[in-house]
């Protein structure tokens, strides 16, 4: 190709290329005054808050006080521990307080987790409950005494002739871990010192541990309801606490979904219901009118949606559909009850629904 | 050169030309008819109605290119204008047809400028409050809004259009020389939702303030639902300040809001909103059901228009819209649905603001007009014919 010749084709290229979507710039043509008093939003709220979605605080961690025993000195142990002491002099040993989350404070593989480190053989959960009990944060605790080979923990030096003392408190949150290791000899001669320490300790903040003593939730939430007359329980479905419909109308199915944590706010699954209606979303000053009822005891906010039911997370749709549900945010969880079908076969169950819904306690 | 002109010109006022352009919106039309089976309404507009050219997926397997609504209604324009008004022998004889032909000629022109110039939403309006705006039903638009200290504001708006191709890699970069810093727009998304990152996202860095956008499929015809969109925002400070990024939802709560000094930032992502040349307040709103049944029988609103510091009392009702300064409210809905007896009700309005909305009754009068006398001349020229051949065979018969 001649200069002549290749010279209008670059130009066309460029021109093409600058016609791409690649990378633009713009200058804003379009200022309006704003009509009115604008509202300030609070600097630094969080997309979390933005997308409708609780901010997850960490749970505050619990603090302690203690009275370290004579001869036994403090020392920064791993961020893992609540507290580490040692004996003046024993460099070897190393006793350390530890609060472990959720099912990681399960006492059996703790114990078994101890008895590995000392090279010993596990024991069953039967052994585990003959185990003898000594007070921890005056709560009676697992108490085990293991003697063998300190395989060194968690990349410590390995103790050939070690003991093992170990105070093991399950809660509802997790477990507490008194553990002190060293020479068999010394930990022996400092049995007493560990035993005055485990009586000295005592929470001075809860934190996270605030809900000892109740128990630990069941996932689903465990609640009862009453069934109306007209309505039969349907196959257990994964992830719902009960499916239940009119007899006779396989197509109308109302269930209960818990959700963990926040699932996402009442907006969101609101609007997530209308959405699969075909039905506009609703903002904040419409979702408020929504009507109020109380549903384990909790206020919980009822809609009824009529549209095009788009079948939901896979199921099948449906043209003439109607929609009731009920979303309420409980203590760590969401309650939501979804009842869908025909707008036809739905005509007469929005007051089975409330009344479902009302029957739901704990 | 004018050889080809004059050859040009004939073609584009012929009538095989105009034949040829009504089979193909003839067949334009059943195929946007067709393709409501996949796609919404507002898509099969745009893409069959609105557009210059386009493709038809013959079994979404076959391409067929095609000529748009948008080309073809040009080219049927320039037709009639050539060949029907034009070119066309003037005369008596032709008056009805070229007064016809002036009519489709103003209708098509009317539809350009509802094509360029139409805008069309919805106004929402509790009992009691006011609105001097309407938000877009399927358009929408990112709004820089910079408040100053004092509450007063000014809106930045960014039509959809300018960032709607930042889809796969792109970028739009935003800038106005009031503002402190420049806007970069990326990664559009007709269709998202907003999602935690994990925490594999959040490490790789690919997460704003904890966040991502999951893009999900256009709605479809058979789901009927609404797309709603999202996008990624940076603020890039002019005084060398470091980069901040967000993302940006059709539905977010609040907008995402940062300071320069004491001015306020906040950037939303809404509905593409125009104001109104007046105000509206909603008295009151009205609505019977039909006895027995949750069915809404009827339903208006008692509304105060203000312009100019004049009101005025309007009754809006399903077949009685106000049309004002070319705008027109339509009653079109109300809520909330289920709403208890004594529930605080809002009214839904219907906002349609078209230069041209008259232009289609203007041209279908013209066209009545022109059809109407050429079927009156016609008449007389046949009624004067029949009475030419009455008089020749009386003379006939008194000659015999």
């Amino acid at each position: 190709m001649n200069r002549a010749g290749a010279l209008p084709l670059l130009v066309l290229t460029l021109l093409v290329a600058a016609c791409g979507d690649a990378d633009r710039s713009y200058e804003v043509e379009d200022v309006r005054t704003y009509r009115g008093k604008a509202e300030r939003v609070p600097i630094g709220t969080t997309s979390a808050e933005r997308f409708g979605y609780t901010r997850a605080e960490p749970p505050a961690k619990p603090t302690f006080t203690w009275t370290t025993p004579d001869g036994w000195k403090t020392w920064a142990g791993s961020d893992m521990r609540a507290a580490s002491w040692r004996v003046e002099g024993e460099p070897e040993t190393d006793c350390s307080f530890t609060l472990l989350p959720g099912r990681a404070g399960d006492a059996l593989s703790n114990i078994n987790r101890w008895r590995r480190q000392m090279g010993v053989a596990p024991v069953t959960a039967e052994e585990v409950a003959k185990l003898p009990r000594a007070k921890l944060l005056d709560r009676d605790a697992l108490y085990v005494n293991i003697v063998g080979r300190y395989d060194g923990g968690m990349g410590g030096a390995p103790i050939e002739e070690g003991r093992l003392l170990g105070l093991l408190l399950e809660l509802p949150s997790g477990g507490l871990f008194l553990k002190f290791v060293g020479p068999a000899g010394v930990v022996a001669a400092q049995q007493g010192a560990f035993e005055e320490l485990a009586t000295s300790i005592k929470m001075a903040s809860p934190g996270g541990t605030k809900d000892e003593g109740t128990p630990r939730r069941a996932w689903p939430p465990k609640m009862q309801w009453t069934l109306p007359s007209t309505w039969e329980q349907r196959a257990e479905r994964r992830g719902r606490v009960v499916t239940a419909g009119p007899k006779g109308a396989a197509n109308v199915e109302c269930y209960i979904y818990p959700l963990v944590g926040d699932g996402g706010g009442l907006d969101l699954n609101v609007n997530r219901w209308r959405r699969q209606m075909a039905q506009e979303p609703l903002n904040e000053a419409q979702i408020r009118e929504l009507e109020r009822v109380t549903v384990l005891g909790k206020p919980a906010v009822l809609v009824k949606v009529d549209g095009s039911f788009d079948g939901g997370m896979g199921g099948e749709g449906v043209e003439t559909a109607q929609l009731f549900g009920l979303v309420s945010a409980n203590d760590g969880w969401l309650l939501t009850v979804k009842m869908t079908g025909p707008a036809k076969a739905m005509a007469s169950e929005w007051d089975n629904f409330r009344a479902f819904c009302a029957s739901l306690r704990d | 050169m004018q050889a080809l002109l004059k050859k040009i010109i004939h073609v584009l006022g012929s009538q095989s030309l105009a034949f040829v352009l009504l089979i193909l919106l003839g067949v334009l039309t059943f195929v946007g008819t067709l393709e409501q089976q996949h796609m919404n309404l507002f898509d099969v507009q745009v893409k069959y109605f609105e557009s210059a050219v386009l493709v038809y997926w013959v079994g979404g397997a076959v391409p067929v290119p095609m000529l748009g609504g948008y080309l073809l209604l040009t080219i049927f324009a320039a037709n009639i204008l050539v060949g029907g008004i034009i070119r066309m022998r003037k005369g008596l004889s032709t008056a009805g047809i070229l007064v016809a032909h002036i009519g489709i000629v103003t209708l098509l022109v009317g539809s350009f400028v509802e094509a360029q110039f139409k805008t069309d939403g919805q106004m929402l309006l509790h009992e009691g409050e006011s609105g001097a705006s309407y938000q877009s039903l399927q358009e929408w638009e990112v709004v820089l809004r910079a408040v100053e200290a004092d509450g007063t504001a000014k809106d930045y708006v960014i039509p959809e259009e300018r960032f709607k191709g930042v889809e796969d890699g792109g970028s739009a970069r935003f800038s106005h020389k009031t503002l402190p810093f420049d806007l970069v727009l990326t990664g559009y998304a007709r269709n998202a939702e907003p999602r935690p990152a994990r925490p594999h996202e959040r490490r790789a860095g690919v997460d704003a303030d904890g966040f991502l956008l999951q893009v999900l499929d256009d709605v479809g015809a058979e789901s009927k639902s609404i797309n709603v969109p999202g996008l990624t925002a940076t603020v890039h400070p002019k005084n060398g300040g470091a980069a901040q990024r967000a993302i940006l939802h059709g539905t977010q709560a609040l907008p995402w809001a940062l300071s320069f000094d004491a001015q306020q930032i906040q950037i939303h992502l809404r509905r593409r909103s125009w104001d109104l040349p007046f105000t509206i307040h909603l008295k009151r709103f009205v609505h019977k059901r039909y006895p027995g049944m949750s069915m809404a029988k009827e339903y208006s609103s008692y509304v105060t228009k203000t312009q100019d510091g004049k009101a005025r009392d309007i009754h809006i009702t399903m077949n009685e819209p106000l049309r004002h300064d070319g705008v027109t409210l339509y009653q079109s809905g109300w809520g909330p649905e289920g709403g208890k007896p004594g529930a605080k009700l809002y009214s839904i309005f219907s906002v349609v603001a078209n230069p041209s909305d008259r232009v289609p009754l203007i041209a279908c009068i013209i066209i009545a007009a022109g059809l109407l006398l050429q079927f009156l001349l016609r008449l007389f020229r046949h009624l004067e014919a029949e009475g030419r051949r009455r008089a020749r065979l009386t003379e006939t018969k008194e000659i015999a």
